[in-house]
């Protein structure tokens, strides 16, 4: 076997294992683009990891679940089974997917195109988002207003008013989070547009029951044609009794820490 | 299949999510912790991860891996996809769907069955060398800095022993008389 190819196999591996470093991961890009292999990971040994941790562990008899969390995860096990209903399965979903799985493939489209060697991995994803993602930025907010309403008529949702802050006086919205959902939305008037190559909208949402530090509540944009914006919060971890909520603007993609140098507005339970 | 207790929670049996909670906890706590040193965030990652296992109980194959097996492989991708994401450092996209339908195919794992025997047995195979930092990593659940500490192995080589040792083994699950691995055509 090549060195080129031993090096493109351990990198693969190292991947699957989540211990690459940035210069690893640039290498297994390049190698990727080199190799024309738009695929995301190694089916195979990522199995094999998976069942060695699992099969062959000798950690988990001996780490037991904390009664609060075993308590935690029964209550859960309650909410998925109250309907009597069957799971979802994500194969069956319905022809346009799930939500994830659109953002998936966005993800994998941006991905394709950034492999100057992958046109056809862009060529085919293009083709399905051509059919999975919705057509018209109308069916999408017509889509998230449902969502929103739904959530709006859950008596356990928090809601709360958007109010401008300096500089953002003309600014107002709303904002609703469901916690058993894990799932909110946004409504944004009067905010200036943004050139998502300068700067950012985030959001960060205050959950003093899990720690001090600010959820991320995803990076979103305004667009130009003005109107009001409904925006789906997606928070990175979960969110149980949020008590504010704060837009900012930050550098584009984000940050992880806020400085709130530019605080847009702020929403209080 | 029928028995399986994800065939049960996918037929809608109430009992069942409450038995996989029972029979797998442990090792999905374990998994998450692995991971993560923020035991808040492990529980948070536990209860997604329980979640994902309801929701894609009928995508369970008995014949391509045991129910453990099943149960790591989405444990460990949303831990990977969530740390993914707390890096920021999106230059690969989320681990795809976890699916045991499909047919082989370039994407699909070509995973006939995988269980402990054909592992145990696969293992056996490798130089001491290698086994020894496979077993530590992943059966002792030792960190890549315990092992090169306890070993005296440079941090370096113990990340790319594991990585070979992964490779070995896939290589060695290849070659085995029994159907584990089918050729990707």
């Amino acid at each position: 076997m090549s060195d080129f190819k031993h090096r493109y196999e351990e990198l693969r591996a190292g991947q699957v294992l989540n211990d690459l470093d940035d210069a690893e991961f640039a290498d297994l890009e390049q190698l990727c683009g080199e190799l024309e292999d738009s695929s995301s990971y190694d089916p195979e040994i990522e199995m094999i990891a998976a069942a060695l941790e699992g099969e062959l562990s000798e950690t988990y008899n001996e780490t037991a679940v904390p009664d609060k969390l075993s308590q935690a995860l029964m209550a859960q096990v309650e909410t998925f089974t109250k309907g009597g209903e069957s799971p979802v399965d994500s194969n069956t979903e319905g022809e346009n997917g799930s939500e994830e799985e659109r953002k998936d493939t966005v993800l994998m489209f941006m991905d394709a195109m950034r492999h100057p060697f992958a046109g056809w991995g862009a060529a085919a994803a293009i083709l399905l988002l051509a059919f999975l993602l919705p057509s018209t930025k109308e069916v999408t907010t017509a889509n998230y207003l449902a969502e929103r309403s739904v959530l709006l008529e859950d008596t356990s949702s928090v809601v709360a008013e958007f109010r401008g802050l300096d500089g953002f006086e003309a600014a107002r919205g709303s904002v609703v989070w469901n916690r058993g959902e894990q799932k909110g939305f946004m409504t944004l008037a009067g905010l200036p547009s943004n050139n998502p190559l300068e700067a950012q909208y985030q959001l960060w949402i205050v959950d003093p029951s899990r720690d001090t530090e600010p959820v991320d509540g995803g990076v979103f944009d305004i667009p130009k044609d003005g109107g009001e914006a409904v925006i789906p919060i997606e928070a990175k971890l979960r969110v149980d009794q949020p008590v504010l909520f704060l837009v900012t603007r930050e550098k584009p993609g984000g940050v992880v820490v806020s400085d709130q140098v530019v605080k847009v507005v702020l929403a209080e339970v | 299949m029928e028995n399986s207790i994800f065939h049960r929670i996918a037929s809608g049996d109430k009992n069942a999510m409450r038995d996989c909670v029972k029979l797998y906890g442990n090792l999905v706590w374990s998994i998450a912790r692995k991971h993560f040193q923020d035991a808040a965030l492990a529980e948070d990652i536990v209860q997604e991860i329980f979640t994902e296992l309801w929701r894609k109980a009928g995508n369970y194959r008995a014949d391509k891996a045991t129910e453990t097996t099943f149960v790591s492989l989405i444990a460990r991708r949303r831990c990977i996809d969530q740390i993914r994401k707390n890096q920021r450092r999106p230059k690969f996209q989320p681990l795809p769907e976890t699916n045991f339908n499909g047919e082989p195919s370039v994407e699909a794992p070509s995973v006939n069955r995988l269980d402990r025997e054909n592992l145990t047995h696969a293992l056996g195979t490798l130089s001491n060398d290698v086994r020894n930092v496979l077993e530590l990593y992943f059966i002792k659940g030792h960190s890549h800095g315990d092992i090169a500490r306890d070993t005296g192995l440079p941090l370096g080589t113990v990340k790319t022993r594991i990585r070979r040792g992964l490779i070995e083994l896939r290589n060695c699950l290849r070659k085995m008389d029994t159907p584990l691995f089918q050729a990707n055509t």
